[in-house]
């Protein structure tokens, strides 16, 4: 389980996360859906440990981020928006890399094998990562993701680029983590597919949750009937959202 | 710590095939590597064929300007260390790639292994550096004076490592410290960078002072550099500057201690750097994805790229106020948009156009000795800075080129869109004649007369034939990130715009010199040469640009 509680980051003086709290429960898909530079990749960042936040609490598990690092990062799965992986690795090396890493390496040959023929790798897994096109360094970085045994799938923006063969794929794969009890965390731009595929939703603008819930309880909350969709919901809230102003560290 | 060796090796064996199985990128790698490997051998040669002196001889010392060297030494490790450390206020020198920020960061790998893995392959490029520059610039001078390379060398190495290594750690300390603590720490930076500034500031003025009695600018820096605030303030940056010197003047027991003083500091900022509790990832963050669009740029990056990244960093938002206006329609547009795109990008750098060509004019006021009468012959470096000028215009033409699936597909002739794309650079180039010879009028009067006037009048032509010419090959060999084609685009850009400039060199000697023409004639002549050039070299251009594949590398 993701608790994530007052979460706050300033970047120098510009604040980009405003004191966001939510909970991603076992066996729960929660969709991170926001209008660009909403904040979305920076609570990602903030989770997986790659940048501090400036306030806050993140814990999974009941481990928490700022004193038990190592613990929290062995629980996450984390897909970055643009993956650029170790271009001189190939793509067996890097899954390879990635186990060591999180030291998952029993039946790592047949994890790999079965991820790489699931994202069509397979043929190209002894090539170089430069050598791939955008589509299959992306999913090279959803396999990294799904390599080792995490209880957290932090996603960023992860069907952009891929084909609809890798898009089912990862579905199945995300449909599937959830009943296994993982907690998955997806980033999108891509409503229709949140709207399918997510428990839960949260609605970021300027760096605050401008509504969180089912799809029934946002229709609710934006005041429209059942049979609008999440884009007229989204559209309806991030309008009517809070703006943040930069202000100063108090 | 394992994961972070296998990815090491697997990266440095992948490289390595990666280099060998392409002629493109292992031609280059085994001519910069014999050439590093001739300089070793040559090295290695000195030290083993001649006579070696190690004993420091009273007598040969007296001859070399030992302080001197010490004194250049210790001021050029004042002024970098000073800088290193300041710029680590505003950006980071530790640097990750994107790979390592998406898929090595959110591991559970601890921060300071990571950390650890980075620096010790920091410290041992730093360590090859060093021994490279060292081989290359101080052996044959050691070799002149008959001096040992081994062992004192190996002093003189390890301890500019050692100091380069401590002010380095400095430098990612105050990094990552005033990233985090920024607000809090705001006031004791500034009063960093004021005591960075302001100490050596002090030292200087002592300097300019004693010069002011003395009248003396070396014995002013000498009073500079051994002030008791560079004392302090830069120890380790005088004891490296003494122990550089060993090869001629040997070791002290005193310096030995310096020695092992340098090395204790490099340790001790070394633990103090990983003991920090910061998130070392955040820093890097920025200047990481930077680095990353200038890689994915490699070799395709234009001067014209380089100001719209320094424009971006600047956050620059507004277009300036005073640009051309929107004229014309078809290929006049075209050009109007390439005078205002340079123009934007360019406009910071008048100021320093226009200062360098006042430092020009008058340095040649002062050093072009007056009796001789060739202060009037200067305007002719006019015609050589166009043709220069003409050269580098064939990057910008290429770059150009990346917009090509744009203008090809606008209903435009090829050649009006080469000649659109040439005039800018023609127009430019000219004006900055222009304002050169504005300077030359007012600060060296012995430059006034018809050959300033003439110069002025032929730059737009000279212009025309030259930069056409250095088209061509940039249209034939068009990919900029293909180091051989950059080269042989560039060598013959050269020998094409070499070609073009011969008819004005033969006409205007001939003219002026046989003939005894008119200069207003040969002006004429020699322009109508280069216009005929010009077209001729746009008509190529044109038919090369028309069968320009923009989709193909």
């Amino acid at each position: 389980m993701l608790n994530v509680t007052n979460l706050t980051k300033y970047y120098k003086r510009k604040l980009a996360v405003d004191s966001v709290s939510f909970k991603v429960n076992d066996g729960e898909i929660i969709g991170l859906l926001g209008p660009n530079g909403a904040g979305k990749t920076t609570i990602l960042r903030c989770i997986t440990g790659i940048i501090q936040a400036t306030d806050g609490n993140i814990e999974i598990d009941g481990f928490n981020l700022a004193e038990q690092e190592e613990e929290v990062k062995r629980r996450i799965a984390f897909v970055p928006e643009v993956p650029t992986p170790y271009e001189l690795l190939t793509v067996t090396e890097h899954l390879r890399f990635i186990a060591m890493a999180y030291q998952t390496l029993e039946h790592f040959d047949e994890r790999a094998t079965e991820l790489m023929r699931r994202f069509d790798l397979y043929e190209k897994r002894d090539d170089l990562v430069l050598s791939l096109s955008k589509g299959m360094k992306q999913k090279l970085a959803i396999a990294c993701a799904f390599i080792h045994e995490a209880r957290v799938l932090l996603l960023d923006e992860p069907l952009i680029g891929i084909d609809p063969k890798g898009v089912h794929e990862l579905k199945d794969m995300i449909f599937t983590a959830k009943q296994d009890g993982k907690s998955v965390l997806i980033s999108t731009h891509m409503l229709d597919t949140a709207e399918r595929l997510c428990d839960r939703i949260i609605i970021l603008k300027s760096g605050s949750i401008v509504a969180e819930g089912t799809l029934e309880e946002l229709h609710h909350r934006a005041k429209m009937g059942d049979d609008a969709t999440l884009e007229d919901v989204f559209l309806t809230l991030t309008e009517e959202g809070k703006s943040v102003e930069t202000t100063n560290i108090p | 710590m394992r994961p972070l060796i296998y990815l090491e090796y697997c990266q440095l064996v992948n490289s390595l095939k990666n280099t060998v199985r392409s002629p493109k990128r292992l031609i280059p790698s085994l001519i910069v590597g014999a050439w590093i490997l001739s300089w070793l051998i040559h090295s290695i040669l000195l030290m083993s064929t001649e006579p070696q002196i190690i004993a420091p001889s009273d007598e040969f010392l007296s001859y070399l300007p030992v302080e001197t060297i010490r004194l250049i030494t210790f001021i050029a490790l004042c002024i970098g260390s000073v800088f290193i450390i300041y710029s680590a206020f505003n950006s980071s020198l530790l640097v990750f790639s994107i790979a390592q920020i998406d898929f090595l960061f959110p591991t559970p790998i601890s921060r300071r292994k990571v950390l650890l893995i980075k620096l010790l392959k920091d410290y041992l490029k730093y360590g090859l550096w060093v021994v490279l520059i060292y081989f290359v610039v101080c052996t044959p001078l050691l070799h002149g004076i008959r001096r040992s390379l081994i062992p004192w060398s190996l002093v003189s190495i390890t301890s500019i490592l050692a100091f380069l290594i401590f002010i380095v750690n400095i430098a990612h300390t105050i990094n990552i410290v005033f990233t985090f603590g920024y607000e809090r720490l705001r006031q004791l930076g500034i009063l960093i960078k004021v005591m960075l500034l302001g100490l050596p500031t002090g030292a200087l003025g002592y300097g300019i002072y004693h010069y002011a009695i003395t009248r003396d600018i070396y014995s002013g820096i000498l009073f500079a550099a051994n002030s008791p605030v560079a004392d302090a303030l830069f120890a380790p940056a005088r004891w490296c500057s003494e122990l550089f010197l060993a090869p001629i003047i040997g070791v002290t027991p005193e310096e030995w201690s310096h020695f092992a003083l340098l090395w204790l500091l490099a340790a001790g900022s070394l633990s103090v750097l990983l003991t920090r509790k910061e998130n070392i990832y955040e820093p890097s963050l920025g200047i990481s994805i930077k680095l990353a669009r200038r890689k994915q740029m490699k070799g395709s990056q234009t001067y014209m790229d380089t100001r719209i990244d320094a424009l971006r960093e600047k956050g620059t938002t507004k277009a300036c106020r005073f640009a051309v206006p929107p004229f014309g329609t078809g290929a006049t547009a075209l050009l109007w948009k390439n005078l205002v795109l340079k123009y934007r990008a360019y406009r910071g750098q008048v100021i320093f156009i226009f200062l360098l060509s006042l430092l020009t004019a008058y340095l040649i006021r002062r050093l072009v000795p007056q009796d001789l009468g060739l202060a009037k012959y200067v305007p002719l470096l006019m015609i050589y800075v166009i043709w220069l000028l003409s050269i580098a215009a064939q990057a910008e033409i290429k770059s150009e080129l990346k917009f090509a699936n744009i203008i090809k597909s606008m209903p435009i002739a090829a050649w009006k869109i080469m000649l659109v794309q040439i005039a800018g650079p023609i127009i430019y180039s000219s004006s900055a004649v222009f304002m050169f010879s504005v300077l030359l009028w007012v600060l060296v009067p012995e430059s006034r007369g018809d050959l300033l006037i003439a110069c002025n009048l032929l730059a737009p032509f000279v212009g025309f034939a030259n930069i056409s010419a250095a088209t061509i090959p940039g249209l034939l060999y068009p990919d900029t990130k293909d180091f051989a084609q950059n080269y042989i685009s560039g060598m013959l850009g050269f020998v094409f715009t070499t070609l073009a400039i011969l008819p004005t060199i033969v006409l205007g000697v001939c003219f002026i010199v046989l003939f005894k023409a008119s200069i207003y004639i040969t002006v004429a002549i020699i322009g109508v040469a280069n216009l005929i050039i010009g077209l001729i070299g746009i008509s190529i251009a044109g038919a090369i640009f028309r069968k320009f594949d923009p989709t193909s590398d």
